[in-house]
């Protein structure tokens, strides 16, 4: 109790002393590939355009024979650490994401677990919306969750980005650089054996 | 002690909420698109001519239908059925408000097959499989009930109800219905295009960032922050391709912009029609 007691605290009084570091936290996009390199922010995925869902279906792959996607890296990911999703083959644009996972049994929710997909949009947007995937979670000192880390792809520039978003900085409001609509957690492999585990964690101060 | 506690917390949540965070929530919109959601920037003409290299690529993802369905049949034949209905499943698709212009029926179906004694063998999957594929409730078994067997005349059955037959719509209003797609689920129209000028200019007037129009093009160097690509900080403000485009006015004092979307110019996209292997889909480069 005491230790509980002495972290609010002790929080509080980093706030009073310096407000400005305590909240100088901002967006944040970590990483942009080339385009001579255009995979190079998600190279630990393995993901060179792959589209094993063929989800992206109504994009034709760019002149060097590659496909550049949000929608196909995050079926790329799920393909990965999650089991088989076949109807993950028919779902809509970006923005209809988390009423097509509804479908395959996934949750959708506003609290983010790494490896969920991250998504923006809604259904009745005009424009075509954005998923990617949850790599980290951040906790704040009291163990809540703070900022994630994404990463992605993208059709439109055809690039791949890791970005940095915190839940607390409503600054930005473009370019997807802002906390999403929804995150989608996909079923997950049980039991033992079957599935790798997803390349995502959680980290709170102490291990930043 | 705990009211300590109690000041300390409130404080900081005074403290959280980013001066820039408010003063953003109450800024108005500073771009406004003046044609937004016009229906004129999606309608595709009926006028469009098929030529023999789309004509071929439709036939590819007509058969892909086609043989779905096909596939189904045979299925459900091998394992007795003799009569087969279809049920409509109701299923939202937002994305076609206007799906009446393009195919007679948007819902998928399933299709129930009967015995000889009157007992369900199977109900398939719903069809046409890819929902948000228009251009695949072209292809489609034709009657609500058929039979599966030829007429007879010792088969009272044959004489009142139909032979089950696949219909296919024309090969135009597939093209149609495939480029209303792109529209909703590819970067093909304005929308796509104008996206990211739109949210740059957001960015660089909410900001107050300092901004030139010169030589046709909105530079604001300091959106770099929230744009890191390179040469990614400045754009055209006109903007005219075969896939769509828009023009932007800018008003300097004000900070302030209008944008006006363009239509795409269908006929010379479905020149560029390919089928995507191994699916219903039309694709346009």
């Amino acid at each position: 109790m005491l230790k509980k007691i002495s972290a609010v605290v002790s929080s509080g009084i980093f706030i009073l002393i310096n407000p400005l570091q305590a909240f100088a936290a901002t967006n944040s996009i970590d990483c942009t590939s080339r385009a001579t390199d255009s995979y190079f922010c998600v190279s630990s995925f393995g993901y060179t355009g792959t589209d094993p869902y063929n989800v992206d279906r109504f994009v034709l792959p760019g002149p060097d024979g590659h496909k550049h996607s949000c929608t196909s890296f995050a079926a790329y990911t799920l393909a990965m650490f999650n089991p088989p999703m076949p109807a993950i083959s028919h779902f809509n644009a970006a923005r209809s994401w988390a009423v097509d996972a509804l479908k395959v049994g996934a949750t959708v929710g506003h609290v983010p677990h790494p490896g969920d997909i991250a998504q923006w949009g809604k259904p009745s947007d005009l424009s075509e919306g954005h998923v990617a995937y949850v790599q980290e979670i951040k906790l704040d000192t009291f163990g809540n969750v703070n900022a994630i880390v994404i990463s992605e792809d993208n059709g439109g520039l055809r690039i791949t980005r890791r970005k940095t978003i915190y839940l607390s900085d409503t600054t930005t409001t473009s370019n997807y650089l802002y906390w999403p609509d929804n995150f989608i957690s996909f079923p997950v492999y049980t039991g033992g054996g079957g599935g790798r585990p997803p390349v995502a964690l959680i980290s709170t101060p102490g291990n930043n | 002690m705990t009211k300590f506690i109690s000041f300390l917390l409130a404080l900081s949540c005074v403290l959280a909420i980013p001066k820039s965070s408010i003063a953003l929530t109450n800024t108005p919109n500073q771009v406004v698109i003046t044609n937004e959601r016009s229906p004129l920037l999606s309608a595709i003409p009926k006028t469009i001519v098929i030529t023999k290299h789309e004509s071929e690529e439709i036939a590819k993802a007509q058969r892909f239908v086609y043989s779905e369905i096909k596939t189904e049949i045979e299925h459900q034949k091998s394992l007795g059925a003799t009569k087969l209905t279809k049920t409509f499943i109701s299923e939202d698709n937002y994305s076609y408000p206007d799906w009446k212009e393009y195919v007679p029926e948007i819902r998928q179906y399933v299709i129930k097959g009967f015995a000889e004694d009157g007992k369900l063998v199977r109900t398939s999957a719903p069809l046409a499989s890819d929902l948000p594929n228009l251009a695949s409730r072209l292809v489609y078994l034709e009657q609500n009930e058929c039979i599966l067997r030829d007429f007879s005349l010792f088969d009272l059955d044959t004489w009142f109800t139909p032979k089950c037959h696949i219909k296919f719509e024309s090969k135009s209003d597939y093209i149609r219905a495939s480029l209303r797609t792109a529209i909703a689920m590819s970067g093909l129209g304005p929308w796509a295009l104008g996206q990211t000028p739109y949210e740059q200019m957001q960015d660089c007037f909410n900001n107050k960032y300092s901004f030139t129009v010169k030589s046709g093009y909105f530079s604001c160097p300091q959106n770099v922050r929230f744009w890191p690509e390179p040469s990614s900080t400045s754009f055209p403000l006109i903007l005219k391709t075969y896939k769509g485009g828009y023009v932007i006015k800018i008003d300097v004092k004000t900070r302030s912009a209008t944008m006006t979307y363009y239509a795409p110019n269908f006929v010379e996209v479905a020149r560029h029609a390919f089928w995507s292997k191994g699916s219903s889909v039309i694709n346009f480069g």
